[in-house]
């Protein structure tokens, strides 16, 4: 069968489908267009969120050590704990202006699809670091938070903490490494080859 | 834009919307979800159109971003984003088992096999746009636009040769 059959044969099918097609009018004025616009942008608005929470967390360890000046080791992890948070902040910042740089109507399918894809990437390599990032703020705020609101010093007794430490990095780098392994790994060579598959795609001549 | 505007543009791209949708999607559930993407998508680009390209190269353009991307989404983390029950587009008297041309089912499976890019790519070629439309739609050459549509032509002739 030549293609021009093939666009006759669809030709017919779309005159055939003009008669038939509904669109069900009531149902869509029913729909709040609006509410549903809002639901599509929920990925830029979470990293917007995520945001907030960062930045009210800085806050707090800010404030904490204001409470504990003059303790060395406080100082030191709380400092940590912060720039674990301000880099979090930076990345989420970084991803919702991407997500907000991403319009469906502005690109041409092959431009919009990797700068989709690319952004997909991004978001799964700034994922790997982002766990590990979790991991540290939270060994690093315990003891700040814990001496804060209990009034008892983790430092005080490193044959306990420093233990303790060690059994949540080595538990948190075994999760993080299967997670790699099954998911992001897994999920940035299927966008990788997406990616090559337009690259291919769009500059064969 | 209002309701009733856009309600217009729908109906007069409905044809255009159902087929792309089955194209992307082979069961029922997906092509409503991806319906109501693709109608979401349209409302919340209109008021942004500014001219600058047709707008059946605007609608296109959205419908087959919108399609791809649902397309490729994981299936276990598709969210739906409207929380309507039933297609708005619809074929009310035929469903699910509309009739068709033999042709067309065939021509539906084979869409069904090839990539997300060369399926976009013989959507436009089977609604006869122009070589100009095609590379403005997708964002290649009109040169390679040709060059891909002759070897189209070679491998729906060897496709459907029996």
């Amino acid at each position: 069968m030549e293609i021009n059959e093939l666009k006759d044969a669809w030709a017919q099918y779309d005159k055939k489908l003009s008669k038939v097609l509904k669109l069900n009018e009531e149902l869509l004025r029913s729909v709040n267009l609006e509410k549903s616009t809002f639901a599509l942008k929920k990925p830029m608005i979470l990293e917007l969120l995520n945001m907030v929470i960062q930045f009210c967390v800085i806050n707090v360890i800010i404030a904490l050590l204001i409470q504990l000046s003059g303790e060395t080791q406080y100082f030191i992890t709380g400092l940590i704990g912060s720039l674990m948070c301000a880099v979090s902040f930076v990345f989420s910042a970084v991803k919702a202006s991407r997500f907000y740089d991403l319009l469906y109507y502005d690109l041409s399918v092959m431009h919009f699809q990797k700068k989709m894809t690319n952004l997909r990437i991004l978001i799964l390599r700034l994922r790997k670091i982002e766990y590990l990032i979790a991991v540290i703020i939270g060994i690093t705020l315990l003891p700040l938070i814990v001496k804060a609101k209990a009034g008892v010093d983790l430092f005080g007794d490193l044959t306990v903490f420093i233990p303790a430490v060690f059994g949540v990095v080595g538990l948190g780098l075994i999760f993080g490494v299967i997670l790699n392994l099954k998911v992001y790994d897994k999920s940035i060579k299927d966008a990788e080859s997406f990616l090559n598959m337009i690259e291919k795609f769009g500059n064969e001549e | 834009m209002n309701k009733d505007n856009f309600i217009s543009v729908v109906k007069d791209n409905q044809n255009l919307i159902f087929k792309i949708c089955n194209s992307y999607c082979s069961n029922y559930e997906d092509r409503k979800d991806l319906q109501q993407d693709i109608l979401i998508q349209l409302w919340n680009s209109f008021s942004k159109f500014d001219g600058r390209v047709k707008i059946s190269t605007w609608i296109y353009r959205i419908a087959l971003n919108t399609a791809i991307s649902f397309y490729r989404k994981d299936r276990k983390r598709k969210e739906k984003t409207v929380g309507i029950d039933a297609s708005v587009i619809s074929l009310p008297d035929y469903e699910p088992g509309f009739e068709q041309d033999e042709r067309i089912s065939l021509l539906y499976k084979y869409l069904e096999r090839l990539n997300e890019m060369d399926k976009a790519l013989i959507l436009l070629v089977l609604e006869d746009k122009s070589y100009r439309d095609m590379a403005e739609i997708l964002g290649i050459s009109e040169t390679n636009v040709a060059t891909k549509i002759s070897r189209i032509k070679k491998r729906i002739k060897e496709e459907f040769k029996h």
